[in-house]
């Protein structure tokens, strides 16, 4: 059982409806509402487009700093071996 | 409607996608249709005149995302039509209403015999308003709106037999309450 309310009322002229019809008016909602997504759709691209060079600045400092830190490794353990040679021959 | 009306409407469609103003012609001629369609099921006009703005924006909105389904351009328009008004009963977490043509209805309804008084014309509302929302929808899109199965099927997202099945079920239970002889072409 539904809790529909029913009404019996008199016919609405189409000379009534027709106050309501205004195609301009609708085009022109239209065509706002169009600017409005084409809008939207550029800053979510710009969005999109700067978080991704973030994240590639992002990444590249990583990397940058991971062969910095490798390279500090290799040196650190180049002059660990140096001195286990020289304190072998002394 | 015809398959010439249909191939027409449907290069009248092509032709909206490149240019919006083209679809004037399919307004002017569902408008009225469409709004005593939404006027039915809120019996305010200004609220129908919005729901049905919103109705034909959103048909231009997503006319590229249309293909012909073996129905009608209408039927399609109808579809989003009810959408909008289903929307908006659901954000104002309202009961439906129906206003109905007392014309519309003496016109569907012949009442052997007994004539047709207040009286009856009451109990008619109270029965409908006892009948569940989707069979009041098909009911309404068969016998107000005059659209086929197939359409009503399309309309309201249901299968063709479901949609007879919704309707006969409300016509069997109109006749057992009523003794009515609904006149209706099937």
């Amino acid at each position: 059982m539904s809790n529909n309310e029913i009404r019996l009322r008199k016919q609405i002229s189409s000379g009534r409806i027709k106050n309501y019809r205004n195609y301009s008016a609708l085009m022109h909602r239209h065509k706002r509402d169009m600017m409005i997504k084409r809008a939207w759709n550029l800053l979510l691209y710009f969005f999109i487009v700067v978080m991704l060079m973030v994240l590639c600045f992002v990444a590249v400092q990583y990397v940058k700093k991971q062969q910095l830190k490798n390279e500090e490794k290799k040196a650190k353990s180049t002059a660990l071996v140096l001195n286990l040679r020289l304190d072998k021959r002394y | 409607m015809s398959e010439e009306e249909i191939q027409h409407e449907y290069a009248i469609l092509e032709r909206s996608k490149r240019n919006p103003n083209a679809f004037g012609e399919l307004y002017e001629k569902y408008f009225d249709r469409i709004f005593n369609f939404i006027y039915r099921q809120t019996d305010d006009e200004e609220l129908t005149s919005d729901l049905c703005s919103q109705t034909f924006l959103n048909a231009l909105k997503n006319l590229e995302r249309y293909e012909f389904r073996g129905v009608p351009f209408s039927a399609w328009l109808y579809k989003i039509a009810s959408n909008e008004v289903n929307k908006h009963y659901r954000k104002l977490k309202q009961d439906k209403v129906f206003s109905l043509e007392e014309v519309r209805v003496r016109e569907l309804i012949d009442i052997s015999n007994e004539g047709w008084d207040e009286e009856l014309i009451q109990q008619l509302l109270n029965f409908l308003k006892d009948l569940p929302t989707d069979m009041l929808q098909v009911l309404e899109l068969r016998f107000f709106e005059d659209k086929n199965f197939k359409e009503i099927a399309f309309i309201l997202d249901i299968t063709e037999s479901g949609a007879k099945m919704r309707t006969y079920r409300a016509l069997d239970r109109l006749r057992k309450n009523f003794n009515l002889t609904i006149t209706y072409n099937e």
